[in-house]
C-alpha cells in the first residue's frame, strides 16, 4: 500500500486547508503533504520539505483520527466518534448512547471518511481552527 | 504527531510477524528501534512491519461471523477495537491502547490466537 493510498485524497486535502486545518505552511501539522510538480501533477512528500508550488496537507489516518473529538456533546445528547467497516466502505459516525447519529459520512478509503468528517465537524463549530 | 506515534510499537510488530503476519509496510522496526522508510534487507538483523493504522485495518476481516461488523471507538485516552454483534450488541474480541496502530494489532493478535475456537463455536470468515 502505497502512502498515496494512506492520506486524504488531494481535492479533500485542498477542502481541509480551506476550512483552515492543516494550513499553517512553516509548521507542518501533518509528516505528508500533497505538493504540486509541474507537469506532472500532485504527489506525497516530506512535509519538512518545502516547496515553493501549490501544497495541501496529506492527513494521515492516525492524525485525523487524533484530531477528531472523542465525543460531541449537544442539548440532545452526547455522541461519541466511532468507526465501522461495511465492505467496501468505512462509515465515520459519531452515535449517540441510544445507537442515534448525528453525523454519518461513508467512504471507500477511511482517511477521507475522517476527511469529510474532519470538515463537518469544523463547519458545525465542534472544533476550534486557528484563524 | 510523530511517524513513532503513527505504526504499531516494536514488541507488537514482533508478535506480528511471529504469528505469520506478511511483513509489507511502508514502514519498518530494524536494529531494536530504527525506523525506515524502505524495507530493510539486513541479513543480520530482524526487522519488522511497523504497520500504520490503515495497513492494519487491511489486516483485519469485517466481519467474523453473522451479524458482525468491526468498529473502532475512541475514548478520551484508549482506542477500543472490536467485533460488534449488531443483533445483540455483544462484543466479540476487545483490544484497548492508547495508540491507535497497537489497538488493531492487539485485536489481529487476538484473532490469531482464538481463530480456532471461533471456528469450533461456528464463526466463518477469518
Amino acid at each position: 500500500m502505497d502512502i498515496e493510498d494512506q492520506v486524504v485524497s488531494v481535492e479533500l486535502a485542498k477542502k481541509l486547508k480551506e476550512v483552515g486545518i492543516g494550513c499553517n505552511e512553516y509548521q507542518p501539522e501533518t509528516i505528508w503533504r500533497w505538493k504540486a510538480l509541474q507537469p506532472f501533477g500532485w504527489y506525497v512528500g516530506e512535509s519538512i520539505l518545502r516547496t515553493l508550488g501549490e501544497w495541501a496537507p496529506a492527513f494521515t489516518v492516525a492524525e485525523l483520527m487524533e484530531q477528531l473529538p472523542a465525543v460531541i456533546e449537544t442539548k440532545a445528547g452526547r455522541y461519541r466518534l466511532t468507526i465501522e467497516k461495511y465492505e467496501p466502505r468505512w462509515y465515520v459516525s459519531y452515535i449517540g448512547t441510544a445507537g442515534d447519529a448525528l453525523e454519518s459520512v461513508l467512504n471507500k478509503k477511511l482517511a477521507d471518511a475522517l476527511g469529510e468528517m474532519q470538515i463537518w465537524v469544523v463547519k458545525n463549530g465542534y472544533v476550534e481552527v486557528e484563524e | 504527531m510523530s511517524i513513532e506515534d503513527q505504526v504499531v510499537s516494536l514488541e507488537l510488530a514482533k508478535k506480528l510477524k511471529e504469528i505469520g503476519v506478511e511483513q509489507e509496510s511502508l514502514f519498518y522496526w530494524a536494529s531494536g528501534s530504527l525506523l525506515f522508510f524502505e524495507e530493510v534487507d539486513w541479513s543480520d538483523v530482524d526487522t519488522y512491519s511497523a504497520f500504520t493504522a490503515v495497513e492494519l485495518t487491511d489486516l483485519l476481516p469485517t466481519s467474523i461471523g453473522k451479524n458482525t461488523r468491526l468498529a473502532i471507538l475512541k475514548f478520551e485516552d484508549v482506542w477500543k477495537v472490536a467485533y460488534f454483534d449488531m443483533i445483540d450488541g455483544n462484543i466479540i474480541g476487545l483490544s484497548e491502547k492508547r495508540k491507535l496502530a497497537d489497538a488493531l494489532a492487539g485485536l489481529r493478535i487476538w484473532l490469531s490466537i482464538i481463530a480456532a475456537e471461533l471456528e469450533k463455536a461456528g464463526y466463518t470468515g477469518l
